[in-house]
């Protein structure tokens, strides 16, 4: 084992002997993966209780701890299909890499813009999908941090545990605003057009009430900008913008003179903006293995904690968990980090005296060694 | 027969509610009329046994199951009613995944176009069907779970978990795909019946006939191209074609590979295409030539699926039929299919 890989395991290990890792619900019926060389090197694991689970962590120390989301009867038989799989948790997994943002380091950094946008993302899913489209409570939305740079949303709704792949896959469809057809969603000539009112539910009432604000900001090149219509389109919607807000409420499209289909790509168009995105083949997978809670992500040394308020969590500070006592380290790349409240700054060459959290993120990350 | 001059004597089964049973097999008020037969598995009526066995090959080959639901004979209709527990046990025991999926999604079919005449029954059946329907409310996992492909949950009235049913169609549409799942369901699970059924069951195996199941439209004969029954998308491309505006390559190749598979003779297909700028006949009907593989490579070209069609963006107002099928062609044979029978019936 590279010497690095060893004191990262050390320090685990010194981790795991003072706090125990809890269980997941019906642990009996969840399979397990652990790795130290890659995220999973063993799967098809299975412990009766919280205890067995934590002397398997103990005397083996992985790295890389994994539960699946399915709940199955025989969690430890292989081939997969002899474990006859019940169900499975709804999981959605967002990840940062997975965003545009502005920040210029490699992806398997993070940093404060790209950890904000994601954490930004899990809002909207929570707040503007989940809560009022799927009617799921915010006690039953399970918000897991996964200990390097995203969320995991576990959702252990009985009934949400009995969605198949294509339901699955429907949701995600929704979310995306995939396969979203401004007829179906009511789009129609009666003389006039006709199309969702402010009031409508679902993505028809949704794209209606984020025009109708956009258009009462006034401003026609924004307008233009968020709703994808042409500039002319733009002024002629502002000029009249009382009318046409007035005719949303009641899902009447022609206060304007703007064609149907300049309509119809403003409502795709705003659609895109609205929609969230998530790792589709984490919700689609139910058969997937997931970091186990309360365990600890070995290429951080952060813990895979629970999350009561999103907004106000701090990945880069709420999840430190390992000791601070003094370790004496060496440089390997250039890169500033932020951790906790402050910023470390690594150096080729240079040797530093790093608090036990801090040299466990800059060896797992190739940032440092330990001395 | 016993049973039925047993059932005569209680005066039990009243004539329309034997042909409710029938057409609706699944219903609860079936399921205990099949339990009070008694239908013995042990010394099954042959005649049930028959009528069984053609509904899945019937199903297999045709996507049809066509139920006897007309009958004022009583006998009849009960035999058709035991035909279906029957059926799919056979179904099951083929073991063989194409019978199964194609017989499920025939009796779908069958109920759809009962229900389309009788949609009040829809709610109920729904219900029966384990998906109680509250007020046009359905919950969104069941809706999520057998949401038809023209009525996604993308564009459902979904608040609060649940999703409205406004239309009466997407009801009906709802009821077939859980029907249809359900019998998809219940033929997976292995079965535990008298051993005769596994040698009718290795029967129609054998003698359902699968390239029927796959055939062209050459090969079903459907006379004289009818372009009223093209789908929406194939007209949308033949305007098009006829207002007189550029046609990329794309929508080019998918109208004309439509229309020789739809066994549309070459010079018809070159006037479609007269009115599109820089026509030029000679070079149109080479092109049209080639895609039927007389010249250049020889390969004939078939026309493009509906998944492809969906990512060139040349699906367009797609109706109630193309939430059924996946490919262009196969909404033109089951429109020329209806049509034939139509016109066979009242011809006869």
């Amino acid at each position: 084992m590279e010497p690095s890989k060893e004191y990262l395991r050390r320090k685990l290990s010194e981790y795991y002997d003072k706090h125990s890792v809890l269980a997941p619900p019906r642990i009996d019926q969840r399979e397990f993966g652990a790795g130290s060389d890659k995220k999973i090197d063993f799967r098809h694991l299975a412990f009766r209780d919280e205890n067995t689970m934590n002397t398997y962590i103990r005397t083996s120390v992985p790295l890389y701890i994994s539960y699946s989301a399915g709940y199955y009867e025989f969690p430890d038989k292989r081939p997969m299909a002899r474990k006859n799989w019940q169900s499975a948790d709804l999981i959605f997994d967002l990840d940062a890499d997975e965003y545009e943002t502005s920040c210029d380091h490699d992806a398997s950094m993070v940093c404060d813009i790209c950890m904000s946008r994601v954490t930004e993302e899990a809002v909207r899913l929570v707040e503007d999908f989940l809560i009022p489209d799927f009617g799921f409570s915010k006690g039953e939305i399970i918000s897991v941090f996964s200990g390097n740079r995203g969320y995991h949303l576990h959702i252990r709704r009985e009934d949400a545990q009995q969605l198949s792949q294509q339901g699955r896959k429907e949701l995600l469809d929704y979310l995306s605003s995939r396969g979203l057809e401004p007829n179906a969603l009511g789009f129609r000539m009666e003389g006039h057009l006709r199309g969702p009112s402010t009031a409508e539910k679902g993505w028809g009432g949704k794209i209606a009430r984020h025009l109708s604000k956009l258009i009462a900001g006034g401003d026609a090149k924004e307008l233009a900008k968020k709703a994808g219509v042409g500039l002319p389109s733009a002024k002629r919607i502002i000029a009249n913008k009382h009318e046409v807000i007035n005719g949303l409420e009641q899902g009447h499209w022609d206060k304007v003179n703007v064609r149907r289909d300049s309509w119809e790509r403003a409502f795709k168009h705003v659609a895109a903006s609205l929609s969230v995105k998530v790792d589709q083949g984490v919700t689609m997978d139910v058969s997937r293995l997931i970091r186990l809670p309360t365990s600890i992500h070995g290429g951080t040394g952060f813990v895979a904690c629970y999350i009561r308020n999103l907004g106000k969590f701090d990945p880069l500070k709420d999840p430190i968990v390992l000791g601070t006592s003094v370790e004496r380290v060496k440089g390997l790349k250039d890169m500033d980090v932020r951790l906790g409240d402050e910023t470390i700054e690594f150096r080729a060459g240079k040797e530093m005296d790093l608090p036990e959290y801090a040299a466990y993120y800059g060896c797992a990350k190739g940032l440092c060694v330990v001395e | 027969m016993r049973i039925t001059s047993l059932a005569r004597c209680f005066r039990i089964f009243d004539i329309n509610r034997l042909s409710y049973c029938v057409r609706y097999p699944f219903s609860s008020r079936t399921k205990d009329m099949v339990k009070l037969l008694k239908f013995d598995l042990e010394s099954p009526d042959p005649l049930v046994v028959e009528r069984a066995k053609q509904r899945v090959i019937d199903g297999v080959e045709r996507n049809l199951v066509e139920p006897e639901t007309q009958s004022r004979n009583d006998k009849i209709l009960i035999r058709e009613m035991l035909a279906f527990p029957l059926a799919k046990i056979l179904a099951s025991l083929s073991g063989d995944s194409f019978v199964k999926r194609r017989y499920a999604r025939a009796e779908a079919n069958a109920l759809r176009r009962f229900l389309e005449k009788e949609p009040q029954f829809a709610s109920q059946l729904s219900a029966d069907l384990g998906v109680p329907i509250t007020e046009g409310f359905v919950p969104f996992v069941a809706y999520a779970n057998a949401a038809p492909e023209q009525y996604k949950l993308v564009n459902a009235e979904l608040d609060s978990g649940r999703v409205r049913l406004r239309r009466q169609e997407t009801l009906v549409e709802f009821v077939a795909e859980l029907f249809r799942q359900r019998i998809e369901e219940d033929i997976a699970k292995p079965m535990k019946v008298p051993k005769r059924y596994t040698s009718i069951a290795a029967e129609i195996k054998g003698e359902v006939n699968r390239d029927k199941a796959y055939s062209s439209v050459k090969e079903m004969n459907l006379g004289p191209v009818t372009t009223s029954e093209f789908p929406p998308c194939i007209t949308a491309l033949i305007e098009l074609a006829q207002s007189g505006a550029p046609m990329a390559h794309q929508p080019r190749f998918t109208l004309s590979t439509f229309l020789i598979n739809a066994n549309m003779p070459i010079d018809p297909i070159i006037e479609i295409f007269r009115p599109t700028p820089n026509f030029n006949e000679n070079k149109t009907r080479y092109y049209i030539e080639y895609s039927m593989g007389k010249k250049g490579s020889g390969t004939k070209y078939s026309a493009p699926s509906c998944e492809k069609m969906k990512f060139y963006g040349t699906c367009v107002n797609p109706d109630a039929l193309c939430g059924r099928i996946k490919h262009p062609l196969s909404y033109y044979i089951v429109k020329m299919r209806s049509k034939k029978q139509a016109g066979d019936k009242s011809g006869a």
